[in-house]
Parts: C-alpha cells; sequence; structure tokens
C-alpha cells in the first residue's frame, strides 16, 4: 500500500514536471516565435499601369520594445560612370567605378532613431544603417587617391534620389504595445526581385528577436509579353516596333488631310 | 495617370510624354530635324536610362518624319533623288563613324571628344545660321521685292563642276555632281554616329549652304532621309542592344506625328529665312545649355553606366 502510495505520489510528480517543462518549453519558443510579421501585397505584378505600390507591414512583438524593419535585394555590384573635371576645365563622365558589395534597394524603416536605440556593434553585424553598408562595401575605380566616404555617400546619395535607398525613423507605429504597423509606398524603381523583409525587436540597445518575411515583385501580363518579346525574339520585335511606327505615322499624315487641316 | 514602360523599366506619366512628343515633332515638322538632340536629354532627366533612350527616340522618329514626309510630299517639298543620294553617303557614313567610336572607346577619352564635337557643331553651325540668316532677314527688309529671287546660281568652284556624273535636281532648282551629295552624306553620316544622333541639324546647314537647296525643300528631303536612318537604327538597336522600348515609342509618337502636321503647317507660313533664324536660336539654346552643364558643378557625380 505504502509503495504503491509512494509511486502515485512520484507518478504525480513525474507528471508535473512534465507539464512544467512543457510549459516552459512552450514559454520559451513563444518567446522565439511571438514576434510575427507579414506584409500585404506579399506579391506585387508589375503590369501597364504600375507606378509603385502601397504596401503595409504588421507584425506583433512578444514583450514591448522599438522595432526596426529592414527591406533589402541581394548584394551585387552596382556600376557607374563618374563626373570630374577633364581637362581641369569641364564637368563630364571621365570614368567607371564600381561599388560592391551593395544591395541595389535598401530601405529602414524604425519605432525610433536608429543610432540612438540600437548600438553601434548589433548594427553593424545586422547591417542596419548607411554605416554598416560602408564598413562591408569596397570601391573599384574612381578617381585617384579617392575619399571612400565621400564616394560612399555619392551612391547612397543617386540610390535616394531614385527610392531606392532609404531611412525613415519614426515611420513604424505601435497600434498596441506588442502590435506595430508600417505603411509604405513601394518605389517602382525597383527592379522585379524577390525581396527580404526583415524586423529586429530592440530594447535596451540590443536585439532580443527578429522575424522576417519576402515580398515578391514580378513582371506580368503585358509588361512580361513584350519583355520576353524583346530579348527572346529581338529581330521581330524590332521588325514591330518600325512598322507600328510606320503606321502610326503615315496613318496621322492621312488623317490630316482627310480632315482638311489645310 | 502613369504607365510602365517594360524595356525603360520605369514608369513615366502619360500626358508628360505626349507633351513632349507634341513639342519635338512640331520642331521636326517645321525646321527638318528629327529632334534627337533635344529628346534624348529631355528623357533621361525624366528618368530614362541614357541607352534606351537614344534607341526608342530613333523609333519615334521613324512615325514622326514619315508623318511630316508625307505632309511635305504633299506640298512637293521633297527632292526624291538628293534625298536617296544623301542616305548612300549617310549609311557609308555610320557605319565608319561607328567602328571609330569602338576605336576610340577602346583608347579612353571618347567622351571628352563626342562632347566637344557635339558643342563646337552645334555652336559652330547655330551661330553661323543665325548671323547669316539675320543678314538675309535685314537685306530682305531694306528691299523686299528682290527677296524672291532664285538662286540658280552654279555651285561656287569650277572643281565641283568638273566633277563627273553631273546631275540636274528639279524639286530643288540645282545641279550638282553625284559625288558632291554622296560625300557630304558620308560626312555627316561620320560625325551623326560619333554624337549618337540621327543628324538632322547637321544636314539641314549643309543643305542649305553646300548644296544651296530652297529651305523648304531641305525640310523635306530631311524627314525624307532621316525616317531611313532611323529605321535602321531602330531595328539594329532592339536587335543586338534590346532597348527600343515600344512602349515609350508609341506614346511619344502620339504627340510627334500630330506635333509634325501642325509644324509643317506653321512652316508654310514662314519665310526661308525666318525659319533658318528660328533654327538658330534653337541650336544656339541647345549649345548654351551644354556648356552650361559641362562648367557647373553637377550635384550628382555619379551617373548610370552605358551611353553618353
Amino acid at each position: 500500500m505504502i509503495s504503491n502510495n509512494k509511486m502515485r505520489i512520484r507518478g504525480f510528480k513525474m507528471w508535473w514536471i512534465a507539464v512544467l517543462v512543457l510549459a516552459c518549453c512552450a514559454l520559451g519558443s513563444n518567446g522565439v516565435q511571438a514576434m510575427n510579421l507579414t506584409v500585404k501585397p506579399s506579391e506585387i505584378p508589375i503590369t501597364i499601369g504600375y507606378g509603385g505600390k502601397n504596401v503595409v507591414i504588421k507584425g506583433t512583438t512578444s514583450e514591448p520594445g522599438e522595432v526596426i524593419i529592414k527591406i533589402s535585394s541581394k548584394t551585387e555590384a552596382a556600376r557607374f560612370k563618374y563626373k570630374g573635371k577633364a581637362a581641369g576645365l569641364f564637368w563630364m563622365k571621365i570614368g567607371d567605378i564600381e561599388y560592391k558589395p551593395v544591395p541595389s534597394v535598401y530601405k529602414i524603416y524604425s519605432s525610433g532613431k536608429i543610432d540612438e536605440i540600437l548600438n553601434a556593434n548589433e548594427r553593424a553585424s545586422y547591417y542596419i544603417g548607411y554605416d554598416s553598408l560602408e564598413n562591408m562595401v569596397q570601391i573599384e575605380g574612381g578617381p585617384k587617391n579617392m575619399d571612400k566616404d565621400l564616394w560612399f555617400k555619392q551612391l547612397v546619395k543617386f540610390k535616394e534620389e531614385n527610392g531606392l535607398y532609404g531611412i525613415q525613423e519614426g515611420a513604424v507605429k505601435f497600434v498596441s504595445d506588442n502590435q506595430f504597423e508600417c505603411k509604405i509606398h513601394w518605389p517602382f524603381q525597383a527592379m522585379p526581385d524577390d525581396y527580404k523583409i526583415e524586423a529586429f525587436l530592440v530594447k535596451d540597445q540590443h536585439v532580443l528577436d527578429k522575424a522576417d518575411t519576402m515580398l515578391k515583385v514580378k513582371r506580368a501580363g503585358i509588361v512580361k509579353q513584350f519583355t520576353s518579346l524583346a530579348f527572346g525574339k529581338p529581330a521581330v520585335y524590332g521588325v514591330m516596333a518600325i512598322v507600328i511606327a510606320m503606321i502610326a505615322g503615315f496613318g496621322v499624315g492621312m488623317v490630316f488631310k482627310g480632315g482638311g487641316a489645310h | 495617370m502613369h504607365i510602365y514602360l517594360p524595356i525603360a523599366l520605369t514608369s513615366v506619366n502619360i500626358y508628360l510624354l505626349i507633351g513632349l512628343g507634341l513639342l519635338i515633332g512640331f520642331l521636326s515638322g517645321l525646321f527638318g530635324v528629327g529632334g534627337g538632340f533635344l529628346m534624348t536629354p529631355l528623357l533621361m532627366m525624366i528618368g530614362i536610362p541614357p541607352t534606351v533612350a537614344a534607341a526608342t527616340d530613333a523609333n519615334q522618329i521613324v512615325a514622326a518624319s514619315a508623318s511630316g514626309t508625307l505632309a511635305h510630299w504633299r506640298l512637293g517639298n521633297v527632292d526624291f533623288k538628293m534625298g536617296l543620294m544623301l542616305l548612300i553617303g549617310g549609311f557609308t557614313g555610320g557605319a565608319v563613324g561607328v567602328h571609330i567610336i569602338k576605336i576610340l572607346r577602346a583608347t579612353g577619352g571618347a567622351d571628352f571628344l563626342i562632347k566637344m564635337t557635339y558643342v563646337v557643331m552645334l555652336g559652330g553651325v547655330g551661330t553661323f545660321m543665325f548671323f547669316e540668316s539675320l543678314n538675309a532677314l535685314r537685306k530682305a527688309k531694306a528691299a523686299p521685292s528682290k527677296e524672291e529671287k532664285k538662286e540658280v546660281k552654279k555651285s561656287s568652284g569650277g572643281f565641283l563642276n568638273s566633277l563627273p556624273l553631273q546631275i540636274y535636281f528639279d524639286k530643288s532648282g540645282v545641279t550638282h555632281s553625284a559625288l558632291l551629295p554622296i560625300a557630304l552624306g558620308i560626312l555627316v553620316g561620320v560625325l551623326a554616329a560619333i554624337m549618337g544622333v540621327g543628324g538632322g541639324f547637321l544636314m539641314v546647314p549643309v543643305m542649305i549652304y553646300l548644296l544651296r537647296m530652297p529651305m523648304h525643300v531641305v525640310v523635306g528631303t530631311s524627314l525624307f532621309q532621316i525616317m531611313f536612318t532611323c529605321v535602321e537604327v531602330t531595328f539594329l538597336q532592339s536587335y543586338s542592344n534590346h532597348t527600343v522600348d515600344i512602349i515609350l515609342a508609341i506614346l511619344l509618337l502620339l504627340g510627334s506625328t500630330i506635333g509634325a502636321q501642325i509644324g509643317t503647317s506653321l512652316g508654310k507660313k514662314l519665310k526661308g529665312d525666318q525659319l533658318k533664324i528660328l533654327l538658330a536660336m534653337l541650336v544656339l539654346g541647345v549649345t548654351i545649355k551644354m556648356i552650361l552643364g559641362l562648367v557647373l558643378e553637377p550635384s550628382l557625380l555619379l551617373a548610370h553606366a552605358g551611353g553618353h
């Protein structure tokens, strides 16, 4: 009896321990998985009337804190012509300059000033902020004895003017303690590609948690057809371009006579 | 209202493009120039990559010049014989010019040469035409009755008259050796290829001053010639570089074909010298803009790779 009771108590304990462990695991994994991230729409078709797209990024965090969202493409080499003074007199393109590796698109949105909410080491390791890009980039070509910082800033300026780079501090809003939202206008200049969206929960200068999702930008409809024709059957495409132009030109000429323009 | 351009990979405002087409087509019908020297930089300003801007512009000029040629042909302003000879020269010169550019690119310093050729040619041609037509207009004011005397003067020296294959061009009312328009065609073709333009603004003064053709016939014949040059360019650019954007071309030609008709009918109402001085002012304006662009420090020191 006694031993039976002991067994029962031991079994009961074991059961409780199992429940506790499970609960802990659940809590623990809850801590990791609680941060989630969605983007709407997650696919953007580039059709003939495309002029960029309004996109909403939403997510939840496991606890209150600051949020940084990064949208970026794969890194690659970016080639440009650089301008300088030729013959010491005239500004013109005088040579090639190459930056690598750099993302073609790099957008940061945050709930606060990124320099203040996250420490420099983690900004560098998660590639958050232009400084982190500048640290990893190599510049080839360009003028002799060039100032790397100045020429990196030129790249950022070029990309920002094209809507491809940007840092918007304060663009991430909290709708409740642990629900955030960020409304952006996706730039039409961004090429068709798969873009990674990452969200970081930041507290006391450190990244506590992160989540990611993808945004796919694809050609569709007539845009897709024209592109495949231009690259797949360039001779047909060329003749088509000429025929359309000829018909339009002579057609309008005929119409003007028919309308008695003079 | 926006539209996405599949080859240029950018989104643009439809009305802006139609308006741009209308303006350039108007100038084209009025002066017999393709307008590439104006259109390509304007397209680049609204975000079209330079290579796509130049190639698509050639496609659009096919339409504008077809529309203009038809209008001028009805007015009896197209000298087909002269046009064909200039074309033969132009095609040859174009091929030579493309080759020269390739060699220059390989040795470096091509951009400098291109820009300088551009400024010197535009500036020289513009200044010369401006003062020449200003003088003519002044003289015409002093003695209005003499203004319409037709210059049937034989081309300058005995050397040109001694060349073989002398032909009378009845539409233009001039006699030249067939070799002269062919040689001038080659010259313009080489320069146009180096500068990456159709060459209308060079061909027009060549026809006026060296071939001594009447201004109205010059405009019609130039458009006829440009149409063929641009057909060739459109095909080659589509075939080897994939840089022609049909959607962009269609938007531009909606405006430019109509603009060419309006330009032609306005040109009918103006005198030859008035047309010349207006074209000269336009060319000088573009030259000044280019010089400013060369002298003032640009706000951005990077540019798209490719094109010039």
